[in-house]
């Protein structure tokens, strides 16, 4: 019991996270949301709040945003891309979208 | 008078015409200035996160078989990419970049530093060097186009990769508000690793991967930018120099205008004064 407890973190867990996405042209996109799904090299893969530094390219496919209202939006990346996620804040770089 | 009525208003008509055209000048780089401004600005950041994840990922490594990140120690063959523009009357913008590259070279061994010049301006000025320019690129005209950019950046790594050149510099103007802008160079090849500590991320798939993805990635963007950053500073240099050049005009007009009254003035009075004295010695 007492191994349980100290397991969970001290401070509150943040449920959301900032997210950028950056063209080289414009900012796509940039808010808090809830989750985030990539299309990277091995496959897609799933971002949530408190992710581990994680740096990866990405190839072309769809990127799903689920912000805090729970809406989703999805958008399609033509080219190359680079995600970043290092304490809650994730920034999505993509040649072309 | 030392100038007749009609040499004035001659004058006049003239400088009206040049201030007519200045003024429009003027207000078409104030419009290409405003476009390319905002593109600038929308660019930026995409550039700067690039940097920023590309020294993370270079911290505290040694060239890891990439062949951007080759190392030589024996700094010898230079390549010089100087961007500047097509059109004159921009006020002192091709000088600052020109004397700044001229000042680079002269560091160096004039048979070991090679020339990409983009721009007329540039080429004029850099034809003596002869074989020394690798390429030319003309006709832009300030006009930013996604085509050029890809091919300057596939120049300038082509001659890194073919070991034509052990480092590449680019010498532009970076535009800070439409009142400044300043002539650098900066480095382009070879990239360096810095040291300091690692932050522990998880790459995926490995280094080496992202790295091949990141750094090509990396340089199209830098030359994007330089070449968006020289764009900007060339209109908005010439914007600067055509409001000063119908301000002088106006100033002139002004002290021309005031002139041309005067001498109005003395000529009719000198008239009367004929009439009358001939009035008199008829009368007489």
């Amino acid at each position: 019991m007492a191994s349980l407890k100290s397991r969970v973190p001290p401070k509150i867990m943040e449920k959301d996270f900032l997210l950028t996405i950056l063209c080289p042209d414009k900012k796509l996109y940039e808010g808090r949301i809830k989750s985030l799904i990539v299309p990277s090299e091995l496959g897609y893969l799933g971002v949530l709040a408190n992710h581990a530094p994680l740096i990866t390219n990405l190839v072309p496919g769809k990127i799903t945003i689920r912000n805090p209202s729970d809406e989703i939006t999805v958008l399609h990346a033509h080219g190359k891309g680079f995600l970043e996620v290092f304490k809650n804040n994730v920034t999505l770089l993509v040649s072309a979208a | 008078m030392s100038q007749s009525l009609k040499q004035i208003k001659n004058r006049i008509r003239s400088i009206e015409n040049t201030r007519k055209v200045t003024s429009a000048m003027q207000m078409i780089s104030a419009t290409k200035l405003s476009r390319i401004d905002s593109y600038l600005s929308q660019s930026r950041p995409y550039a700067q996160r690039l940097t920023i994840l590309l020294d993370k990922l270079l911290q505290g490594r040694t060239a890891s078989g990439n062949p951007f990140l080759r190392k030589d120690e024996a700094k010898g063959k230079i390549l010089l990419c100087v961007v500047t523009s097509d059109n004159g009357l921009c006020g002192v913008y091709n000088n600052n970049v020109i004397r700044l590259a001229e000042e680079f070279i002269s560091r160096y061994e004039r048979n070991k530093v090679k020339l990409v010049v983009i721009g007329k301006k540039g080429y004029a000025y850099f034809r003596n060097y002869k074989e020394a320019v690798l390429h030319t690129y003309v006709g832009l005209n300030g006009k930013y186009s996604d085509k050029v950019s890809r091919e300057i950046c596939k120049a300038l790594c082509q001659a890194f990769l073919t070991a034509e050149a052990d480092e590449v510099y680019i010498a532009y103007t970076r535009f800070k508000n439409a009142l400044t802008n300043k002539a650098v160079v900066e480095k382009f090849l070879n990239i360096d690793c810095k040291e300091a500590q690692e932050i522990g991320y998880i790459l995926e798939p490995n280094e080496a991967r992202i790295l091949e993805e990141l750094i090509p990635e990396y340089l199209s963007a830098k030359t994007r930018l330089m070449l968006l950053e020289s764009f900007t500073s060339e209109h908005a240099s010439r914007l600067m120099a055509m409001r000063t050049a119908t301000e002088n005009a106006k100033e002139l007009l002004t002290g021309l205008i005031l002139l041309r009254n005067k001498v109005r003035q003395a000529n009719i009075t000198r008239e009367i004064i004929e009439i009358v004295s001939a009035a008199e010695a008829l009368k007489g």
